[in-house]
């Protein structure tokens, strides 16, 4: 921390011309853009904390208006919350864990030109990008490989990521390559420079991949639609998408029922689908911002290259 | 230390070999693959806690129903569900008091097409199955379906119904004589009477405006148009402020549920006796089909009623871009003065507003003629089978509960909720509704009824083999609250009296009875073809066409671009098929045409 | 020699526990091409589906109305994925900026928060477009208050512009999210280049252009190659909420036009075949970008 601030002194010499105006334009642009991220969010927020009424008719925008908590009440009412959360946390984990270890050993083992065959593996799994199967054969798949109703259909296919794979092995091939042949002289196998060499060096990356990972998962519920119907292994953002879905998609009711009045009833209980999904994108959203920061601490202090070569 | 860890790559390579070799199978523990991806490297696998108890547990096949009584979980596979997940509350302890299941809904309402796709490719839909009476045809033809024809005899309340399931399965294309499917909201009426006081679809305009302008006899169109803009002009704006239109319409549901083009419009049509089955307009007579191009016809006609409330100024400007939610925000913020569907009254009329007579309520327009269909004496549409794969310990549980359901005691809790919370039994027999707000207000139930909020714990599967509108034998009355005589005493309005002294008559559908106003059509559920894939694809393609054309037809300026609009949009729609759609249509429902005029 | 070829086999049983995972989970599936030959619709199995050969491929293109409507589509799809391509700097730009400031709490407070539109689905995305520009939003009332129009503007019907306005929308959301990357790449440079470069008294615009720029070019362009073989697929949800019977003319891409046609099931060979199609298109744009990575860069980016 102040070895850091001794360094920013040392760069703040005398300020060139050039690099005030663009402090300024910077400033002025990263302000806009900052609260047009913001403003929405914070719309949401009060909406989710007003009268629902108003919220309904769009007469909440700036400040919220007679404030209840009633909505987050009700999402902490869901049953089974707990469980749907311990699943989404377990599959964040366990996923994000794999899914980064695996990119960045597949972005390193595929940058070694020893590999048997290398470019044709590479490019076995990179294509899969642009594959789609279509949902029939891939449900066949896993039900006859026995993932069906498991939890281990969240992780196993989520596993080797091709587009992580590539990045990865972009940074890897950024190492300079005295680094890795230094290790290998030492004796160090093709494990042990990767473990040792590679992974502090492609840190930044790995923190990365470990956001976009664990935000896929932590919001996926596609999988848990069509793979799962087992409730306890139900995710939370599954439990909620149910939530949002069981008050705005009325129709059936509407289409079928002979029963007026607790249509009715029903239907005035469903007018609020809106502030549901408002309350749901919160409820989210914050764990992810909670956890965002400690991730952002890979990005802050540059890696000194120069210091690990020696 | 290296060779230890190229031992359990290979150990790892080949259990996920092992996997892929034994498709079919499912035996090979995914577990397995656990160790051998991390194996590979780095990352601490160690941190996963208590996830594998979880997913070993989830792996046992639901499927061992062994024993007699013990706590068993029934797969229903729900077209009418909108949740997804275990039944809770309230209602899971009547289930589980009297047969111990848990009840697991699958909700494609949910999960959308694809769960339908992939659960039917895979030849197991579920244990009890819902649905659509189209989707269910299919289903019993590619096998998904079982037979039950040689047991529902036993089970006396679905035998009460044997009359109404024999139509329905006999129309089963190259069906002999088996049972497969139970109808659902079967009545014990007839197929030709209505019984409810309202109907699906009438002009509904705001009572105290109507009275401002004196109570006229509205003749045609064209005089609801003038009532609308009279009550806009004297009503610029709700109470709060916000603008009032006079009507409001969604694009969101368009092209869903049998019909091709707006909803809003394909409701209006049934104003003049018409209704639409789907590319094809049943004319008034019950027996004709006119392609809902035609110019002559209602579609058209409902559109033009439209573009001419466009043209006064009455048609909120957001029609066209707003969601349903945002509809129904206008609906409860009293910005709308003219509803349609009779639900919408549900976001409006409180007690209160009946009372102070500020309330929506039917309002004749000279010239119409309403089509409504008759009492679902042979079911509403949609169809409760049993999935093939049950074994025999399962499928008398699915067929103890099914009767269940459809007995007295079980329409009870369906309909009328639970004795002692959602209603009283005086000294008569009757009933008397309390709590009529649990739904509405999700009110907590009492720990002795399985506790919970009462809207949390509603029975789930939302379709019922019996409706709502039938006799309970116990009382004499509906199950359905709206039409106990305790219920209507109650709620006997200044309104309502006012309204009936104006139109001499009690109800809006016993006026229309009174002054033939009342297409009544009779109610059959009739197994219908399904789309092939070439149908489907055209279909869609003709809906977005006609949906797209028709909005902007609504908000033409005049009547020479709205017919340039209306004839542009005929001419792409024969570009993409529509003359096949049409044909396709006209015979896929004329088997239902047929049975209905051999009712009459 | 002998023994660098035996290293080569055993650096491929590393890898290959993953190459399995890819056979299973992306290649075995494949088989579910062949839906595409078919009439299929659920339930009916396969089996008894009716072979159709090509049928579903070039069912777009076979007639007049139909080949006008697809040819609109290609347009759509061309310009909402072109001007993407065109400003997809922008995340990198303002990855580099975003850098340069140097007030730590006021930069990590912008990378947060910019990233807080990815989080909010589409649909919500939509709900809150329709508060703040319908008829009687916030922007409508603004401008009717000023005096500046004296009907409302319906923002949403409106098909002007449109394909700029989903660029807008598509960056607000993801521009925060994709510079993530960018940031990671610009933390991987070493510090000495830049030391040594503000020694030779550079100043901070040339030290982005002689440094920071070059030294995250790779990742740009491998990142640009990747989603150029994507060009076909803008994916759905956007324009799927922002879609009205209006504006549907100039939104209507691919994806979603074949979600328009393929919805309720009879349509699935007709998206399977699509999706083979995009797929064929995708691996010959990719040769095609490796093969211009060659000639330009000197090497292929796969």
């Amino acid at each position: 921390m102040a070895a850091e601030k001794i360094m920013n002194k040392k760069h703040r010499k005398k300020q060139d011309p050039v690099d005030i105006v663009m402090s300024v334009i910077t400033y002025i642009v990263y302000t806009f853009f900052a609260f047009v991220c913001v403003y929405p969010f914070y719309y949401i927020f009060i909406n989710t904390i007003s009268s629902n009424d108003l919220s309904a008719r769009g007469k909440v925008t700036f400040w919220p208006k007679e404030i209840h908590f009633t909505n987050y009440v009700n999402v902490s009412n869901i049953p089974s919350l707990m469980s749907a959360f311990q699943i989404s946390l377990a599959r964040t984990v366990v996923g994000t864990i794999l899914t980064v270890g695996a990119s960045a050993f597949l972005g390193y083992m595929f940058s070694r030109e020893t590999m048997w065959m290398r470019k044709f593996w590479y490019r076995l799994v990179v294509a899969t990008m642009y594959f789609n199967a279509g949902i029939i054969p891939f449900f066949i798949t896993m039900k006859n490989i026995g993932l069906y109703n498991t939890f281990w259909v969240y992780i196993l296919p989520t596993v080797v990521a091709p587009f992580y794979i590539v990045l990865c092995k972009t940074f890897v091939e950024a190492v300079p390559k005295e680094l890795t042949d230094a290790a290998e002289l030492d004796g160090a196998g093709t494990m042990r420079t990767f473990v040792s060499v590679i992974i502090p060096v492609i840190k930044p990356i790995l923190a990365t991949v470990a956001i976009f990972s664990a935000v896929a998962q932590w919001n996926s519920f596609q999988d848990t639609l069509l793979l799962v119907s087992d409730p306890k292994l139900f995710t939370l953002q599954f439990t909620l998408y149910q939530y949002i879905n069981q008050a705005s998609s009325l129709k059936a009711l509407v289409n079928s029922t002979g029963n007026a009045a607790s249509l009715a009833a029903s239907l005035a209980h469903a007018a609020t689908a809106t502030s549901i999904r408002m309350t749901v994108t919160i409820v989210v959203v914050a764990p992810i911002l909670l956890v965002y920061p400690i991730f952002q601490r890979y990005f802050v202090k540059g890696i000194m290259i120069g210091a690990v070569k020696g | 230390m290296k060779a230890k860890k190229i031992v359990s790559l290979f150990a790892a390579t080949a259990m996920v070999v092992g996997t892929l070799a034994g498709c079919g199978g499912g035996a090979a523990q995914p577990a397995a693959t656990d160790s051998g991806t991390p194996a590979a490297d780095t990352s601490a696998p160690a941190a996963t806690p208590s996830t594998d108890t979880a997913s070993s547990d989830a792996a046992a096949p639901a499927a061992d129903a062994a024993g007699g009584n013990d706590l068993l979980e029934l797969e229903i596979y729900d077209a009418a569900a909108n949740y997804q997940g275990l039944q809770t509350g309230w209602f899971d302890k009547v289930v589980k008091d009297r047969f111990n299941l848990d009840l697991n809904i699958i909700a494609p309402q949910v999960a959308g097409d694809a769960i339908y796709q992939t659960r039917t490719s895979s030849g197991n839909l579920g244990d009890i199955v819902l649905l659509d009476a189209v989707d269910f045809a299919d289903c019993v033809k590619a096998g998904l379906i079982k037979d039950i024809s040689a047991d529902i005899s036993n089970y006396s309340n679905l035998a009460g119904f044997m009359d109404q399931i024999n139509v329905y399965n006999s129309g089963l294309e190259g069906n002999s004589g088996q049972i497969y499917g139970i109808p659902t909201q079967m009545m014990n009426s007839s197929p030709t009477s209505y019984s409810q006081d309202v109907i699906y679809s009438s002009p509904l305009l705001r009572w105290d405006y109507y009275k401002e302008l004196g109570m006229p006899d509205i003749a045609d169109l064209d005089g609801l148009v003038d009532v609308l803009a009279q009550m806009q002009a004297a009503h610029p704006t709700n109470d709060a402020g916000d603008p009032c239109y006079g009507v409001s319409l969604w694009p969101d549901w368009d092209g869903n549920d049998n019909m091709l083009g707006i909803a809003n419009v394909v409701q209006l049509t049934t104003w003049y006796g018409e209704k639409i089955k789907d590319s094809a307009i049943l004319k008034a007579d019950g027996k004709t089909f006119t392609p809902i191009t035609d110019k002559t016809a209602t579609y058209y006609k409902m559109l033009k009623f439209l573009n001419k409330l466009y043209k006064a100024g009455v048609v909120d400007p957001d029609s066209g871009t707003q969601d349903w939610n945002a509809a129904c925000a206008k609906m409860s913020a009293g910005q709308v003065n003219m509803f349609w569907y009779s639900w919408q009254v549900g976001f409006w009329n409180s007690q209160e507003r009946l009372d102070n007579g500020t309330a929506m309520i039917f309002v004749p327009v000279g010239d119409q003629n309403y089509y409504v269909d008759a009492d679902p004496y042979y079911g509403s549409g949609r169809v409760f089978g049993v999935g093939a794969g049950v074994d025999d310990a399962k499928y008398k549980r699915i067929m103890d509960f099914l009767d269940w359901y459809a007995s007295p005691e079980g329409l009870q809790f369906e309909h009328s909720g639970i004795e002692g919370f959602n209603y009283e039994v005086g000294a008569d027999g009757k009933y008397t509704a309390i709590n009529d707000n649990a739904l509405m207000d999700n009110l907590p139930v009492p720990e002795e009824y399985g506790g919970a909020g009462y809207n949390d714990g509603n029975n789930q599967i939302n379709e019922w083999i019996v409706s709502a509108n039938a006799i309970n034998p116990n009382t004499g009355e509906t199950y359905a609250k709206d039409y106990w005589s305790s219920w209507k005493a109650a709620t006997q309005t200044q309104m309502k009296k006012e309204w009936a002294d104006r139109f001499g008559a009690a109800e809006p559908a016993e006026w229309m009875k009174k002054n033939s106003k009342l297409v009544i059509s009779p109610n059959v559920t009739v197994p219908l073809g399904s789309d092939t894939a070439d149908i489907s694809v055209t279909r869609n393609q003709c809906n977005e066409t006609l949906c797209d054309y028709s909005w902007k037809m609504i908000f033409a300026e005049d009547d020479a671009s709205f017919d340039a609009m209306w004839d542009e949009m005929a001419a792409t729609m024969d570009g993409t098929g529509f003359q096949d759609l049409y044909k396709f249509d006209c015979e896929k429902w004329q088997p239902q045409i047929d049975a209905k005029n051999a009712l009459q | 020699m002998n023994k660098k070829k035996l290293r080569g086999y055993r650096e491929f049983l590393y890898v290959l526990p993953f190459i399995i995972l890819v056979l299973i989970f992306a290649y075995y599936p494949l088989y579910g091409w062949v839906y595409a030959f078919y009439d299929y619709k659920p339930p009916k199995p396969l089996s008894e589906s009716l072979f159709v050969g090509f049928k579903w491929f070039h069912y777009m293109v076979d007639n007049q109305v139909k080949r006008k409507q697809i040819f609109q589509v290609m347009l759509n799809t061309f310009a909402i994925s072109g001007l993407s391509m065109a400003f997809s700097w922008f995340p990198m730009m303002f990855a580099v900026f975003l850098n340069e400031i140097r007030n730590k709490p006021y930069k990590k407070f912008v990378q947060t928060v910019t990233t807080l539109p990815n989080f909010i689905s589409w649909v919500l995305v939509y709900s809150i477009a329709f508060c703040v520009f319908n008829s009687t939003g916030v922007v409508n009332s603004l401008l009717m208050d000023f005096g500046v129009i004296e009907k409302p503007i319906m923002f949403l019907q409106s098909s002007k512009h449109i394909w700029f306005k989903m660029w807008l929308w598509l960056t607000w959301k993801n521009a925060g999210w994709a510079a993530i990357m960018y940031i990671a790449a610009i933390t991987g440079i070493d510090e000495e280049l830049i030391d040594a470069a503000k020694v030779d008294g550079a100043n901070r615009w040339k030290t982005i252009w002689h440094i920071t720029i070059p030294s995250i070019l790779p990742t740009y362009l491998v990142l640009l190659f990747l989603n150029m073989a994507n060009f076909l697929s803008n994916g759905m949800e956007q324009f799927f909420v922002f879609q009205n019977s209006f504006n549907k003319d100039y939104i209507q891409v691919l994806d979603l036009y074949v979600y328009n046609l393929a919805m309720g099931g009879g349509g699935y060979s007709l998206a399977t075949a699509i999706g083979v199609l995009k797929s064929v298109v995708s691996i010959v744009l990719l040769c095609v970008m490796n093969g211009i990575s060659k000639l330009t860069r000197g090497e292929g980016f796969i």
